[in-house]
Order: C-alpha cells, then sequence, then structure tokens
C-alpha cells in the first residue's frame, strides 16, 4: 500500500485558498414562485413508512464506511472541481477512527492534482493525515455497474459499519439518461436500474445515497433506490460544477459518527445552497433529502392511484387539461428536453383528488428541501413527455426495471400515444381538409430533438398550393437525409418500441427470410407473410410493408419512399405505386390504381382511425371499435409494445375522438388577412386555446442565403384576439448588437400574469461554446444574463451556468442556412464584446437595420398542445410587408 | 379570451445593424430554421407554378 499523506498535505495547501473562499454560512435564499425551501426539517415519519434499515446507536459508538465514487469527466479535466471537492473533505480533516472514508476515482483524462493519476482507476483512503493510496485498478468503464458493485464491495470488505453511505459523483442525466459520463469511455451511462442493480448485488443496505450530480431527484431514482437505502439526497435541477460542499458536514460526522442523517442531510443541502449562490449566482439550484422509506411504503401506493386516475382523464378525452397542467409545471432543464418536472407541482395543477393526495405524500417522504432562484421545486421530478417523446421506450423499459407500478407506466404511455396522434394529425387533417400538412414529416419533426421545431411548419406555409405538385417535388432526392439523423433515429426510436422487437423472425442490420411474421430493419424481409422491412425491400410478401425501400408482388404492401409495384392494395409513400387495385401515392404517382389515397380521405372518425393506422400499421391483425366497425393493418398489440390489443385500440380510437373533438391548428390554413388596417391571422377560439406559444421569427437574407435571428415569444393581438402580423423592426440586442435568441422557459410560477422568460444566446465566450443564459423577470423588471452554460462538440450542455468575469471575451453566434433552407454552419455576429467590469450586460430591444444587400423576413411560430409547431406565411420586412411569395423574391430562388 | 404569453419588451432608440462575420467550425448549432424555410420556398415555388 502506498502511502502518500504527505504529497496530500501539499495538494491541501495548494487548494486551501480555493476552499477558504466557499466556507460557508447559511444565506437567505430567495425563491419565485411557490417557496419551497424548508426552514427545518421534518423529522416525522408517516404511518405506513418502510422502517429504517439504518440504526444508529448514539452517543459516537457508530461506525461509518462513507463511499465516494467519484468520475472525474470533464469536470476534472475542464475545471478541476472533484480536486476541489476532495480538497474540501481534506480540510475537514476528518479523524475520528469510527468514520471511514473511501473514495474511488478515474473516468478522467486529466487530473488537475499531482496526486491522482490520469486515464486511471484508483482507490484510496481519506484520514486526518491525507490522501492515502490503497490500489490501482485495471482501466474500465467507470458507468460499469460492475464497476461500481466492486467498489461498493470493496469498501464492504474494509470492515462492517453500522451505517453506509454512498455518494455518486460525476454528471447526471435524470432517470432518462441516467448517472454518470465516463470521460475515457464516453459511450453510455449507468441507468438508475443498473444503479439499483449494483446496491442490490452488493448486498450493503445504505442510509443515505447522495447524488453529487445533476437532475437525480426524481421519484424513478427513489423507487429504484428505496429497497436499499434509507435516504436520498440529490437534485431536480442541475447542479453548478462545483456541485456540493462537503467540508462542515464532513466535520460533523467527524465530531460524532452518530449525527443523525437529517441532521447531515440539512448540512449537506443549506452549505450547497449557499456555495451555489456564490460561485454560480445566475444557476437555479436545488437539493433535497428523502425519507425512501416513506417513498417505498406511501408514495409508490399513490402513485398508483394516481397514475389511475390520470388514465381516465385521458380517457375521458380530457388531454388539454393533463397537457395544459403539464406545460405549466415546473420543469427542469427545459433546454436537454429530459421532460422531468415536478411532482408535486404536477399533482396540484392537475387539481384532481388523487393528485393532492400524492403531492402530499410526496412532501411528506421529503424532509429537507432548498431551492435557490427557483419556484414550484418541491423535491422530487417525475418524467413525463412533453417536448420529445424520443424517451418514452427506454423510460417504459426502465419502469418495468424498478418495477414502478404498471397504472403509472400506462398513463405515461396512453398521453404520449395522445400527444404523438396529436401531431400526427396535425400534419394529416390537412391532407383531409384544408390542403396543407405531411403526415411524415410531421412524424419525423415531431419527434426530433432540436430547439422545439418541426417540420410540420410545412403545412402553414404550403397552403393552397395543389397536393402533386408539392408533395411531389418533396418527394425528390433523399427525402430521409434531409429531416437530419437526430429525426430518423427518434422515429425508430419511438417506433421500435412501439413495435416491440422480441417477435420471432425479426432482423435488426440484416435478412429476415420466409418467416411468417418477420421483419426487418435495414436488410431484406423477402418472401413473408407478414413481412415488413425498414430501409430495405420486402418483396413477395402477403402483406408486406417496406420503408424506405421496395414492396414489390405483395397482396397488401405498402411502401414508404419506395415502390410499392403490382400490389392488391399497395399504397406507396414518396413513390409510385403501380399496378395496384386500390392503391395509393402519397407525395408521387399512383399509377393504373382504382383510386389517389388524398382524394378518397375525408375528415371523418373512421379515416382518422384509418389514418392512424396507416401511420403505426403495416403489420397484421384488426381492430373492432366500439361502434362495430373493423379497421384492420395494424397489429395494436405490437404497436403499444405489449399484448393488450384491445387496450391500445381503444387509445387509438379515443386518440381519433379527441382529434375530431378538438380539430387541432393544421386542419385550418394559416393566412394572412387584412383586417382594418392591419395584417392579422385570425384563428377560432377553440384553436387558440390549443396553442402555447406563438414566437416571432425573425431572418436576414444576405444574398446568399439566410441568418436565423431565433424566437423571441413578442407578439400583439387585436381586439378580436387576432395576432398581428406586423412586425417593428425591432429585435433583442446585448450591448447594443442585434442577438440570435431562443426560448427556453416562459413560466407564470405564482400565477399572478407575472411572467419569468429564459432564453439563450449562442456564444463563443473566450473561443468555448457556450449558451448565453438571459431572464427577463416582469415580477423584478429586471432583465439579465445570468450566465454561461457551456456546450461540448456534441450538444451536451454543461453543469449550471458559470459566471463572467470583467474582459471575458463574448462572440455572438448564429446559424446559417442556404437559399435552398440547409443548414450550412454557424458565422459570428457583429463585433466581439468585452465583459464589462461592472458587470452589467445590457439587453433590450432596438430596432435593427440588415444592412446593405440584405433583406430581412419574419414569420411567426405557433406551438401547440402536442408540441407540435406551424409557422404563418414568411413575410419581407418593410415595403409592402407582404407575404414571401407573393413578392418579388427571385433572389431567393 | 386568451393568447399565448408575449414577454414585455423594453425598446431603446437608435438603430443597431445586423453584420454577418465569420464561418465557425465545428460549433453547435443553436436553432432549426430549415422549417420555415424550406416551407416558404416550397410556398414560394407553388405560387410560380401557379
Amino acid at each position: 500500500m502506498k502511502r502518500e499523506g504527505r504529497r496530500i498535505v501539499s495538494l491541501l495547501t495548494a487548494l486551501a485558498v480555493f476552499a477558504g473562499t466557499l466556507w460557508i454560512q447559511p444565506a437567505e435564499v430567495c425563491a419565485k414562485g411557490t417557496d419551497t425551501n424548508y426552514s427545518q426539517v421534518n423529522p416525522s415519519v408517516a404511518s405506513g413508512a418502510r422502517k429504517k434499515y439504518t440504526k444508529i446507536k448514539g452517543k459516537g459508538k457508530d461506525t461509518v464506511t462513507l463511499m465516494l465514487y467519484m468520475i472525474g469527466t470533464d469536470l476534472e479535466s475542464g475545471s478541476g472541481m472533484a480536486t476541489s471537492d476532495l480538497n474540501e473533505i481534506l480540510y475537514a480533516q476528518v479523524d475520528n477512527p469510527k468514520v471511514n472514508i473511501y473514495v474511488e476515482t478515474g473516468g478522467c483524462k486529466r487530473w488537475r492534482n499531482s496526486v491522482i493519476e490520469s486515464g486511471k482507476i484508483q482507490r484510496w483512503e481519506i484520514t486526518g493525515e491525507g490522501l492515502e493510496l490503497d490500489e490501482t485498478l485495471r482501466k474500465s468503464a467507470m458507468t460499469d455497474e460492475e464497476n461500481l458493485l466492486d467498489f461498493i464491495k470493496y469498501c464492504k470488505n474494509k470492515g462492517n459499519a453500522d451505517r453506509y453511505m454512498l455518494i455518486l459523483w460525476d454528471h447526471g442525466g435524470g432517470s432518462v439518461s441516467g448517472y454518470g459520463y465516463d470521460e475515457l469511455y464516453p459511450n453510455g451511462s449507468m441507468d438508475i436500474s443498473e444503479v439499483a442493480s449494483a446496491l442490490k448485488n452488493s448486498g450493503v443496505k445504505f442510509d443515505f445515497v447522495g447524488f453529487d450530480a445533476c437532475l437525480m431527484a426524481t421519484l424513478e431514482t427513489g423507487i429504484a433506490l428505496a429497497p436499499y437505502a434509507d435516504y436520498l439526497i440529490a437534485s431536480e435541477e442541475s447542479e453548478p460544477g462545483t456541485g456540493w460542499y462537503y467540508t462542515n458536514w464532513m466535520k460533523l460526522l467527524d465530531q460524532s459518527s452518530s449525527t443523525d442523517t437529517l441532521a447531515l442531510g440539512r448540512t449537506i443541502i443549506d452549505d450547497f445552497i449557499s456555495a451555489s449562490k456564490k460561485t454560480s449566482p445566475g444557476s437555479q439550484t436545488t437539493l433535497s433529502l428523502t425519507d425512501l422509506g416513506e417513498l417505498q411504503g406511501i408514495v409508490e401506493k399513490e402513485l398508483a392511484g394516481f397514475g389511475l386516475a390520470l388514465s381516465e382523464q385521458l380517457q375521458s378525452k380530457d388531454y388539454q387539461t393533463v397537457a395544459e397542467a403539464r406545460a405549466s409545471s415546473r420543469e427542469f432543464s427545459p433546454s436537454s428536453r429530459l421532460d422531468q418536472v415536478d411532482l408535486v407541482d404536477f399533482c396540484l395543477r392537475l387539481g384532481s383528488r388523487k393528485g393532492k393526495t400524492l403531492a402530499s405524500a410526496v412532501q411528506s417522504a421529503v424532509k429537507y428541501n432548498r431551492a435557490y432562484n427557483i419556484g414550484n421545486a418541491y423535491g422530487l421530478s417525475i418524467y413525463f413527455p412533453n417536448k420529445s417523446l424520443r424517451s418514452v421506450n427506454s423510460m417504459v423499459q426502465i419502469y418495468d426495471k424498478i418495477g414502478i407500478d404498471s397504472s403509472w407506466k400506462e398513463s405515461v404511455r396512453a398521453y404520449a400515444t395522445l400527444e404523438n396522434s396529436g401531431q400526427i394529425a396535425a400534419g394529416s387533417s390537412s391532407i383531409f381538409g384544408s390542403g396543407s400538412g405531411s403526415l411524415i414529416e410531421t412524424l419525423l419533426g415531431s419527434l426530433a430533438g432540436g430547439s422545439g421545431s418541426s417540420y410540420s411548419s410545412y403545412p402553414s406555409s404550403s397552403q393552397g398550393s395543389s397536393y402533386g405538385s408539392s408533395y411531389g417535388s418533396s418527394s425528390q432526392g433523399s427525402p430521409y437525409d434531409s429531416y437530419g439523423s437526430m429525426s430518423l433515429e427518434d422515429m425508430i426510436s419511438f417506433l421500435t418500441g412501439a413495435y416491440g422487437y422480441s417477435d420471432s423472425g425479426s432482423s435488426w442490420y440484416g435478412n429476415s427470410g420466409n418467416s411468417n411474421s418477420g421483419s426487418s430493419w435495414f436488410g431484406n424481409s423477402g418472401n413473408s407473410n407478414s413481412g415488413s422491412s425498414w430501409l430495405g425491400n420486402s418483396g413477395n410478401s402477403n402483406s408486406g410493408s417496406s420503408w424506405l425501400g421496395n414492396s414489390g408482388n405483395s397482396n397488401s404492401g405498402s411502401s414508404w419512399f419506395g415502390n410499392s409495384g403490382n400490389s392488391n392494395s399497395g399504397s406507396s409513400w414518396f413513390g409510385n405505386s403501380g399496378n395496384s387495385n386500390s392503391g395509393s401515392s402519397w407525395f408521387g404517382n399512383s399509377g393504373y390504381g382504382y383510386g389517389n389515397g388524398y382524394d378518397s380521405y375525408g375528415s371523418s372518425y373512421g379515416q382518422t382511425i384509418d389514418l392512424l393506422e396507416s401511420l403505426f400499421g403495416g403489420g397484421s391483425g384488426s381492430y373492432t371499435s366500439t361502434d362495430g366497425t373493423t379497421y384492420g393493418g395494424v397489429d395494436y398489440g405490437s404497436l403499444f409494445g405489449g399484448s393488450d390489443s384491445s387496450m391500445a385500440g381503444s387509445l387509438l380510437e379515443l386518440a381519433a375522438q379527441m382529434l375530431l373533438k378538438s380539430p387541432v391548428i393544421a386542419s385550418v390554413p394559416l393566412e394572412i388577412e387584412e383586417k382594418d388596417g392591419e395584417r392579422v391571422l385570425s384563428l377560432s377560439e377553440d384553436m387558440w386555446s390549443q396553442i402555447l406559444a406563438a414566437d416571432l421569427n425573425v431572418f436576414v437574407f444576405d444574398g446568399d442565403g439566410f441568418l436565423d435571428l431565433g424566437l423571441d415569444n413578442v407578439a400583439d393581438y387585436n381586439d378580436d384576439g387576432d395576432l398581428i402580423v406586423d412586425w417593428d423592426g425591432s429585435w433583442l440586442t446585448l450591448q447594443g448588437q442585434p442577438v440570435a435568441v431562443y426560448p427556453i422557459s416562459d413560466e407564470d410560477e405564482d400565477d399572478n400574469g407575472l411572467y419569468i422568460t429564459r432564453k439563450f444566446i449562442p456564444a463563443l465566450l473566450n473561443g468555448e461554446r457556450v449558451n448565453l443564459i438571459i431572464e427577463f423577470n416582469e415580477e423584478t423588471g429586471v432583465d439579465q444574463v445570468l450566465g454561461a452554460q457551456s456546450v461540448t462538440p456534441t450538444g451536451v450542455l454543461g453543469k449550471g451556468y458559470s459566471p463572467m468575469e470583467p474582459g471575458d471575451e463574448i462572440i455572438l453566434l448564429c446559424d446559417y442556412y442556404s437559399c435552398d433552407g440547409t443548414f450550412q454552419a454557424q458565422y459570428t455576429l457583429g463585433d466581439p464584446i468585452l465583459y464589462p467590469e461592472d458587470g452589467e450586460l445590457h439587453l433590450a430591444n432596438m430596432e435593427i437595420s440588415a444592412g446593405e444587400d440584405s433583406e430581412m423576413l419574419y414569420t411567426y411560430r405557433l406551438t401547440d398542445l402536442y408540441q407540435a409547431s406551424y409557422w404563418a406565411p414568411m413575410t419581407w420586412a418593410g415595403e409592402g410587408a407582404e407575404p414571401v411569395s407573393q413578392t418579388e423574391s427571385e433572389e431567393m430562388s | 379570451m386568451e393568447r399565448p404569453h408575449s414577454r414585455k419588451v423594453k425598446k431603446e432608440e437608435g438603430i443597431a445593424e445586423v453584420r454577418k462575420g465569420e464561418k465557425v467550425e465545428g460549433t453547435v448549432r443553436a436553432g432549426s430554421g430549415e422549417a420555415p424555410l424550406r416551407g416558404a420556398l416550397q410556398e414560394k415555388e407553388d405560387k410560380d407554378k401557379d
């Protein structure tokens, strides 16, 4: 065993200054919205809670084993955050013989101290003298649950303890993405079921498990860990990079190894909030202490009841109430689109009896909670899809692994299905009705990530055009390429889960020939009875369908992006459907067919079902609705990932009924009209009730392409409630320079009509890609730059918002598109800005000009309850202010 | 008659010019402007055909 105590003293000395600046005194914490800060710990334990595993003997008689699993990653290599936290522990000089502290370090390219070896996994013991190296391990991914399990066993084997504590240090991605990112093994993280599995297999019951990581205070995390731990200490929101402050609570433990867990938790939380306030004052920070015994014994049962009630609410066609509650609930890291909302806030906004009961149970289980710069954060979040559906299937799988109640799982699945149905219909109903829209575009767009945009924009901007010309031209080239990898990935992610891929005769990246129910992805599915093929061929099948390929010689073959020849009831999307009896063709030619698809569809209940079938279907099976109508062609059971086809069928029927009850916005043309001398966009109240956001979207055309200045929720309405489409030419500026700006969140936290709006400005900060986070606060009247959030080359957002310092160089960025609307690159915008000495970056709207040989265009983006987006016709700014297609705009072509 | 929230704008005097600078390689794009642009281009194309 190599002793490193002397060397660590030098580390301590070198970093003492840093630690000294964080010597913590509890500070007043301000919160907006509903103040969820606890003034004191709630020591009571509700009846029905599971008994604690850990029995504290008291009077300092307890032995403690504290395990710190520290994946350093870029937090250390970039900023030395792990070294800083280790120094905070060393600063406490814990020399209580009953307190044993073990650390595993690794997952980092470069440790910013002279003790810990980069690129290796090492195990240490921290004593009052310093950090002692115990062993160096072979390289492996620290995000592997086996590695965590081995570390826990290692600590356990050091000797039995009365209290075991585990802290998982690194990035966190919540219930969806899990814990940990290893810089040396960058593929993947440890999902919460894997964390739970490691704990289970260790056989250790923990006093508490803490996540010094972002976004891990979720109900799902609590449920996963409750069988193995008494308390969870974690954050609902992203944590600033500095993370927890360790010195004070370590001292408490040093003073008495029997210090109550609630007292330790309170100190951890108070110090974290205070430190974050100093180091990252613009960040929204949260940390909570949850009694997992109560969560396991009570909250889980109430969740089941809530899930049932929610499903019933959805089945009673009350999607809108749920969607509005979801949209207005406190969301965490909204720009990451993880779809985690505060559970209590969501329950209370829904207002149902079961919701209130669950909220009460959660509030009881959360024993201490602090929140800074953020309201309506009660201590535990939950995944509930809204902005993105791409994680629904992976979450359902995690639900199964951690044993979450099935009624909750079904309610999430039902909501996602209805939301997606709305998105689908957003594109489709226009095909039925007004003459705009695209099913596949909507599917691809609505499932995409990105910044809240989707290709359902096409409907509004291609209104009035003939199907043949608009969709025919859309189908040229490589359609799927144009949607970007994320879109296709999301689509596949959603649909693979929906279909389920455990059926016999399925093949990924290969061939599935001669099977009865064969399906093939990226390959061929020949000679099958109900074969389907993605990106390949499905020949000679009875009910074969092919995506992005050919489906020849089939009885009921359908083809997406390809040809469907010689079929009896063949349909083709983006391609040809020749020689079929009832062939239909979307976006292409339907030669010799008896019917053209869009002509034969009307906006009726059965046809809406048909539409949903046509999107999800291609398999086998049928569904009989409550009115006795049988709809064929869809394997509903596999569609919804289960075997309950009647339930799934009911959901589709429900979706159809719901959409017909409240037609989506795409069913009407978005036309600009003249009204009392103003250009306005007029919609019915029913339509407006479905619209959650309206954003002005401005572009600058420089002769070669378009600069995108982004989206700002600036809109005016006339007395009739029509959107006035008449931009005054002003746009947001920073230090007098126009910026590109994009929305993050827009919240009326107190329900008092005063909003707090957060947006980001893309920029380079001292050469590093960041998003400047800005806030418009109607409560305080202050508009300000909160800080800079790092953005990695892969788009991962950094922890918290880093403050800037005088002299820092800010270079504004904007996206640039070619004349055909293809993204080209980012360009700098204006002149570099030096962060001023007074720390005040000035935000204001000013009139903007495009300069010589440039013109400006604008439109409005409307986002509805289904998270589908629509754009009004584009308008040239300035003279005439006519929609772009009605002007002399040869430059664009 | 509820409408989506519109933030309160603080407008100041003066004109700020939008000036495109240098191309920046390897950065992460901020938005997704294809949708409205392509929609507008498609609309124009359709109108031209009409």
